[in-house]
Formats: structure tokens, C-alpha cells, sequence
């Protein structure tokens, strides 16, 4: 991964809820089109991590850096548009639009490199539902429609925070295999998850997260090899 | 759909021009009034339905349209079709202003102060005497002579009420319309996708106030005379009800409410005294019995 240019790295930050701090020191960096994995158990950090990059609960210290600018502590809809699109784990689309409502009213002219068409072809599920409301979706259709409303931001980088989450293994296939595509159409992409087959199949590093710090980093070939190293991290 | 919606309204609009040759003075008067109140109404809707802000001050910039375009009428002399554009551009600075203020809070906070605001322009306009004539308020607004019979302000009304309402149609439906609803139910979501909330929220605010102008102005000249009661919170409180009681999730709901409460109160007052506690029992059950509205009401039945 030596040869990628280096488009977000995060560097040394702190996360804090309040009083309590969630995160210490984390620091990593992604390569343009690389996947990375935020793995570990639930309340290690992923989702706080995720959440500081997007400018949702921006680190007390530490920098984070999106293609050499400095994004720490940005609003959220600016470092949207600065291309980094957030999926977050409550897939919550907005109820009362339909599926094309939820899509349009993300949309941008001057961003428009996603359209709808584009969107339809990755995930067509969609469009055959494109007048229904998106309160009306099962679980699944949610979550791809939480992803293609992202995609009409026009990101160069998502962070996606547990796509496998509560949905049914067939869902989870059919979702390894959209966001495959999104990473042969060459977005960056940070996945936190927990689903270890998910993780294997998509990313080409991983993070492993316990206490608010990364403990370790691993390669899938590493866990194939001995898959112990990433379940001891996982075992409660 | 909302085509179909269209060419109903346009039925309707077809219908009112036809009121005059019924020849009563009376049904104009009422019918002028329920006209400006149903643009009064909807425009506070943009706020409350679509944005999700319920505003306890939107009186405020009904008095301000009211008032800006008596003071130029009848204070500076100038020519009504020169003054009512002035007052509302007045009104929309107000209104941005105020607005920019407004919805830097979220909820009850944003309702606050939006209470606190409301209040404040009424102190002005109760104080500033030598400009509005303070408690007395500005009487011998006089409108025009082409439109200074029951007859001609009606159609008047009918016309600029019609446009304004095609306007906030279009405003309801359009990719700001979808952004503002989107915000009202989620405001952080539609800020990490992208959405600069508050700018879209001041946009609507000003919006909202300056529609609301628009009928004051009206009403100034319905009434040729404009009081301090138009500022005050009890009338933000009645266009509150209006939008309630006709359905806040319904582009028409606030005018079938506007409708419901003017004609309502006009004939409960022929017979009784007592209309402040019917409108209370009116309100007790829409909020209990149809939460939506009568417009909710009507759109259930339908699907029935």
C-alpha cells in the first residue's frame, strides 16, 4: 500500500462524550482507494472514531487531515463536502420522502458525479422502490438506501459504520457484494464492523480497537493464517 | 397528484371571482378575511409542517408588513403599488434577521425565542408613537380608489392571495421544500449529508415572515387601520391554532383551518359570548381526536 497516495490520515486524537474520553492517541492513515477496517467489540471506539472524522464529535487533540487539508473540528455538512460521505450504524433514511425524495435532496449541481441512474445501477433494488417511502423499507433496502444517499454527495471516502448490523446473512452477502463495487469504482473507504467475514472479504488492512486505542494492525492473509490473532481481540 | 390539486384550487379561485355578483357586502367582507388568514396561515406552515420550527412570534411580521405599508401608504404618501413591494422587502429583512438569530436554537429554545422577538416588536410598535400611533394605532389607511369597494379588494385579495399561494406551493414542492422536511426529521443527519441546516432553516424563516407581511399589508388595508393587537402574541397564538386545527402536515391544511375558525367564530359569536371556550373545546379535541387536522381527517377518509 506503499504506493497510494496518502489521503486521510488521522493523527494522535482525542474523543471525548462530556467528561469521559472515548478515545486516546488514535492515529492511522488510508491510502486513496484502500479499504480499511475498524475492528473490536462493541464500545471500543469504531463508531466515536467515525464519528470524529465526520465532524460529528470533534477530537479534544489530534488532527485529522483529509487530502493535506486540515478538517478538525469542521461542521459536519462541511467536511461532507469536502468528500468524506458518513453512513452511520442506525440506518435512519428519512421517513416521510420516498426512495428517490431521500436521494434528491442530498444531491448538489455542482457535485454531481453520482446521479441517480448511477446509484440505480449499483443498487437496483432501488429503483424498482424508487416511489415508495423510505419508511416503508425493510431493514436491508434501508441500509442500501443510508449508502446510495451517501453516494449522492459525491464522496471520495466513506466511512462506513456497521453495514452488517441486524441484518440476515443473505443481506449481508448481497451487501459485501455492493460495497465490493464501490471499491472497484475506486472510493476509500473506512468499515468499522464486527462481522470478521465481511472484513476479510473487503479490506486490505485492519485496525483492531479495545479501550479507545488500535492494539494491533492485521492483513487478511494474516488472519487466514491464524485466525486466533483476531478472535482473542474479539473474545470477550 | 398534486396536479389534480392544482386544478382544483384553480376551480376554487374560479369560483370566488365569482362571489361579487352575489352582490353582499358582508359575504365579501368575511370571505376578504378568511382569504388574507389563509395566507397568513400557510406561510407560518412553511415553518411548522415543512421545517419543523413552530414559531409563537410569526405576528411579528404580520405587523411589520401591516404597519411598513400604512406608514408608507398614509404617513409618506406613496402610491400603494410602490408601497406594498417596500413594506415586504422590509418585512424579508426583518424577517432574515430576526431569522438568523432564530435558528441558531433547536425546539422549545427556537419557539422562545421566537416568543421573546414576537414580543419585542410589539413593544416597539406600542412605544414608537410618533411613527405608529402607539396604542391609538394608525387609523384612515385608505387604499386606492380601484380598490376601495367591498367588490374591487376582494378581487384585489383574491388575486395577490392566489399568487402568493402559488408561490408557496411552489416553494413547498420544490428541492427546498424536500430539504426542509428532511432537516425536520433529522437535523444532524442532514448535516453529515451535506446540508448547511441553518442556512436552509434562515431561508425558510424569512420565507415564512415575509408571506406573513404580505397579509398584514392586506390586512392593513382591509381593515384601513392597523393596532398594536396585530404584534401581539395572542394573535401568533390564533394563526398558531389555524395551522393546527386545519393540519400541519398538509400544504392545505392551514387554509381549510383558516376557513374553519373564521367562519366558526363569526357565528358563534351571533348567539354566544362564550367562543374563547368553544375554540378551547375545538382545540382540546383536534389535539385528542385528529392530531392531524381536519385536513388529516378529510385524507383518512379519502383512503378509506
Amino acid at each position: 500500500m506503499a504506493d497510494l497516495p496518502i489521503d486521510l490520515s488521522v493523527e494522535s486524537i482525542s474523543t471525548f462524550y462530556g467528561l469521559s474520553q472515548i478515545l486516546f492517541d488514535v492515529s492511522f492513515t488510508l491510502g486513496r482507494g484502500e479499504v480499511l477496517a475498524l475492528v473490536g467489540r462493541n464500545g471500543v471506539g469504531k463508531s466515536t472514531t467515525m464519528r470524529s472524522i465526520a465532524g460529528l464529535t470533534p477530537p479534544k487533540k489530534g488532527r485529522i487531515k483529509w487530502r493535506g487539508q486540515d478538517i478538525t473540528g469542521l461542521a459536519s455538512h462541511r467536511v461532507c463536502r469536502s468528500g468524506i460521505g458518513f453512513v452511520p450504524e442506525d440506518r435512519r433514511v428519512f421517513p416521510e420522502l420516498t426512495v428517490w425524495e431521500n436521494l434528491d435532496v442530498v444531491w448538489r449541481p455542482e457535485n454531481s458525479e453520482w446521479t441517480e441512474e448511477r446509484i440505480f445501477d449499483i443498487f437496483p433494488d432501488l429503483a424498482e422502490l424508487r416511489h415508495r417511502n423510505g419508511g416503508h423499507l425493510s431493514g436491508g433496502q434501508q441500509q442500501m438506501l443510508t449508502i446510495a444517499r451517501t453516494l449522492m454527495t459525491s464522496p471520495k471516502l466513506l466511512l462506513l459504520d456497521e453495514p452488517s448490523e441486524g441484518l440476515a446473512p443473505l443481506a449481508i452477502e448481497r451487501m459485501v457484494n455492493r460495497i465490493a463495487v464501490l471499491k472497484a469504482e475506486g472510493l476509500s473507504i473506512v468499515l468499522a464492523e464486527q462481522n470478521t467475514e465481511m472484513v476479510l472479504a473487503l479490506c486490505e488492512r485492519m485496525h483492531v480497537m479495545e479501550k479507545g486505542v488500535i492494539r494491533a494492525t492485521l492483513t487478511p492473509e494474516e488472519v487466514q493464517a491464524d485466525e486466533s490473532r483476531l478472535t482473542h481481540f474479539l473474545m470477550l | 397528484m398534486p396536479h389534480s390539486r392544482l386544478l382544483l384550487g384553480a376551480g376554487i379561485v374560479g369560483l370566488l371571482a365569482l362571489l361579487p355578483l352575489s352582490g353582499s357586502t358582508y359575504l365579501m367582507y368575511l370571505s376578504t378575511q378568511v382569504l388574507i388568514f389563509v395566507l397568513f396561515a400557510t406561510s407560518l406552515n412553511i415553518l411548522i409542517g415543512y421545517a419543523g420550527l413552530v414559531s409563537f412570534g410569526h405576528a411579528a411580521f404580520f405587523a411589520i408588513g401591516g404597519y411598513g405599508c400604512a406608514i408608507l401608504l398614509r404617513t409618506y404618501e406613496i402610491p400603494l403599488l410602490l408601497a406594498m413591494p417596500a413594506a415586504l422587502v422590509m418585512t424579508a429583512i426583518l424577517s432574515a434577521l430576526i431569522g438568523s438569530l432564530c435558528v441558531r436554537l433547536t425546539s422549545y429554545y427556537f419557539s422562545m425565542l421566537t416568543l421573546a422577538f414576537g414580543q419585542l416588536i410589539w413593544a416597539v410598535v406600542f412605544k414608537w408613537r410618533s411613527m405608529t400611533g402607539g396604542d391609538d394605532g394608525l387609523l384612515r389607511v385608505d387604499s386606492p380608489s380601484w380598490i376601495d369597494t367591498p367588490a374591487s379588494f376582494f378581487i384585489f385579495t383574491l388575486l395577490v392571495v392566489t399568487l402568493a399561494m402559488l408561490a408557496l406551493w411552489i416553494v413547498a414542492h420544490s428541492p427546498l421544500g424536500r430539504t426542509l422536511m428532511a432537516i425536520r426529521e433529522n437535523q444532524v443527519r442532514a448535516g453529515f449529508l451535506g446540508v448547511h441546516t441553518r442556512r436552509v432553516q434562515l431561508v425558510a424563516f424569512t420565507i415564512a415572515g415575509t408571506f406573513a407581511g404580505l397579509a398584514g399589508a392586506l390586512f392593513a388595508l382591509f381593515n384601513r387601520s392597523i393596532f398594536p393587537d396585530s404584534a401581539w402574541w395572542l394573535q401568533s397564538a390564533e394563526v398558531l391554532i389555524m395551522v393546527v386545527l386545519g393540519g400541519m402536515n398538509s400544504f392545505f391544511g392551514p387554509m381549510v383551518g383558516a376557513l374553519t375558525l373564521i367562519v366558526l367564530s363569526r357565528f358563534t359569536l351571533e348567539v354566544t359570548d362564550y367562543w374563547p371556550g368553544l375554540l378551547a373545546i375545538i382545540l382540546l379535541a383536534t389535539l385528542f381526536f385528529f392530531p392531524n387536522g381536519i385536513a388529516g381527517l378529510l385524507k383518512a377518509k379519502g383512503k378509506r
